[in-house]
């Protein structure tokens, strides 16, 4: 999670998430494909214009989801209910609000998949922390020690391809599957346990004690133009939800 | 509640390892379930829930079930995962059930049977969140409830029961010595419990 240096990225993380997060709970409680897709292209439009996403940005990281997009809306499609049978075929039973149903959904995942993008794409994981800190009252206990294990995602990701490959040129075959899961997740925990002792005694020793009395390089501020850009991304969804059906 | 820092940072970091190793079932996930169907590969969830579990056996502090399964979810965020914020709510909601699993029991009870009933709070939780937004309610009646109990099933298996198979595998190496399930082993007097440090 890095910022791009976007208008978006300067915004302050933790109203962006509050306001990100609140239109998809308003994504939840919409059962119409139409608004749906005008909330998504809001999304889009925010993005193109705000996020600073260039069109084949948008396209790479939305294309691989297409597949997942007709598999949700053909399940949804073929074993949703309802009366109206458009199409019926062994055990497939389509109908028109089945089919609704299943274009709802689909766009909607869609949906959280765009504002959760322009979020993830325009926020610094560090700025998140402290902004976490600063206006949602986290303890820094937990901010800096998250901010510690989530730079092990690396390390980790590499640690786990290292023992694949060292059972591949041994021969193991995976022969089933949480057998297999329990053969790379113990070496992996011991480490990760040995490690987590070490790196929280490297804080304490330096003199962390994680209260709230302690000093920061920088301090986020809630600025008029968050204000601005929550309000106007909730007014504008709100608009969509609630005047389109007019 | 008062968390120490080691506490804190092995929960994030035991979270993260289990979110590494969710990317890792996903791929396994996706030629499974393009053999069986998505209902039949409801089978594998249970991994997805894998640590609340192992935190709070091992850890035994309120928040540990709910903390560590968001920390895990927001690994799949940090990666660049398509799911990035849905990721974290279904995060929230499965580590929602599998808390309330240990906290009717006033946070005093860790065994097997906590831990299974922990995995399949969970799945509730999972269905509970599929159900408001994944429109899980649209399918047939019949295909509801089979999702749940499969998933159920899986929590309990993959979720509770291999916690508890890896937790205590963990423990015989003897890492866990410092933490409080160890502690609580000592203070119960059963020193063969307790590994020593190699």
């Amino acid at each position: 999670m890095k910022s791009n240096g976007s208008w978006l990225s300067t915004l302050n993380p933790s109203c962006k998430l509050i306001a990100h997060l609140l239109v998809m709970f308003l994504l939840m409680g919409i059962s119409d494909p139409v608004i749906t897709l005008c909330l998504w292209l809001l999304a889009v439009v925010i993005g193109i214009t705000l996020g600073g996403w260039r069109l084949s940005y948008l396209l790479r990281r939305l294309l691989p989801y297409t597949l997942f997009f007709v598999l949700i809306f053909w399940m949804l499609a073929a074993f949703g209910k309802g009366e109206h049978v458009l199409w019926q075929w062994a055990w497939f039973r389509i109908t028109e609000e089945s089919m609704n149903n299943g274009l709802t959904i689909g766009l909607r995942m869609l949906g959280f998949v765009t504002y959760g993008l322009l979020f993830t794409s325009t926020t610094d994981l560090t700025a998140l922390m402290m902004s976490l800190i600063h206006q949602l009252r986290l303890s820094p206990k937990w901010a800096y020690g998250m901010l510690a294990g989530f730079r092990f995602i690396p390390l980790f990701q590499s640690e786990l391809q290292q023992m694949k490959s060292a059972h591949k040129i041994r021969g193991y075959k995976q022969k089933n599957s949480w057998k297999a899961f329990a053969r790379y997740a113990l070496p992996l925990f011991t480490q990760g346990i040995r490690k987590s002792e070490r790196i929280a005694v490297a804080m304490e020793a330096r003199g962390f004690t994680g209260t709230r009395d302690r000093t920061y390089y920088l301090t986020p501020v809630m600025t008029g133009k968050d204000w601005i850009y929550a309000a106007s991304l909730l007014l504008a969804a709100g608009c969509i939800a609630w005047l389109l059906p007019w | 509640m008062n968390w120490k820092m080691k506490e804190v940072v092995l929960t994030v970091i035991l979270a993260v390892a289990c979110g590494v190793l969710y990317l890792g079932w996903s791929t396994l996930w996706i030629p499974i379930s393009a053999l069986v169907g998505p209902v039949g590969a409801g089978f594998m969830f249970g991994i997805w829930i894998i640590a609340s579990p192992i935190v709070a056996y091992i850890i035994r502090k309120p928040g540990a079930a709910l903390i560590a399964e968001v920390a895990a979810a927001a690994v799949e965020m940090l990666t660049g995962s398509h799911f990035g914020l849905s990721a974290l709510l279904i995060g929230v909601f499965q580590g929602l059930g599998a808390e309330i699993a240990f906290a009717i029991f006033g946070y005093k009870r860790y065994n097997v049977f906590t831990l299974m009933l922990s995995g399949a709070l969970a799945a509730v939780g999972s269905i509970a969140y599929n159900l408001v937004a994944n429109g899980l309610g649209y399918y047939t009646t019949q295909m509801f409830f089979l999702t749940l109990g499969i998933h159920v099933i899986s929590g309990i298996v993959l979720g509770g029961l291999l916690a508890k198979v890896i937790v205590e595998a963990l423990a015989r190496t003897g890492v866990l010595n410092p933490y409080e399930i160890m502690k609580s082993r000592r203070k119960q007097g059963k020193p063969h419990a307790v590994a020593t440090r190699m």
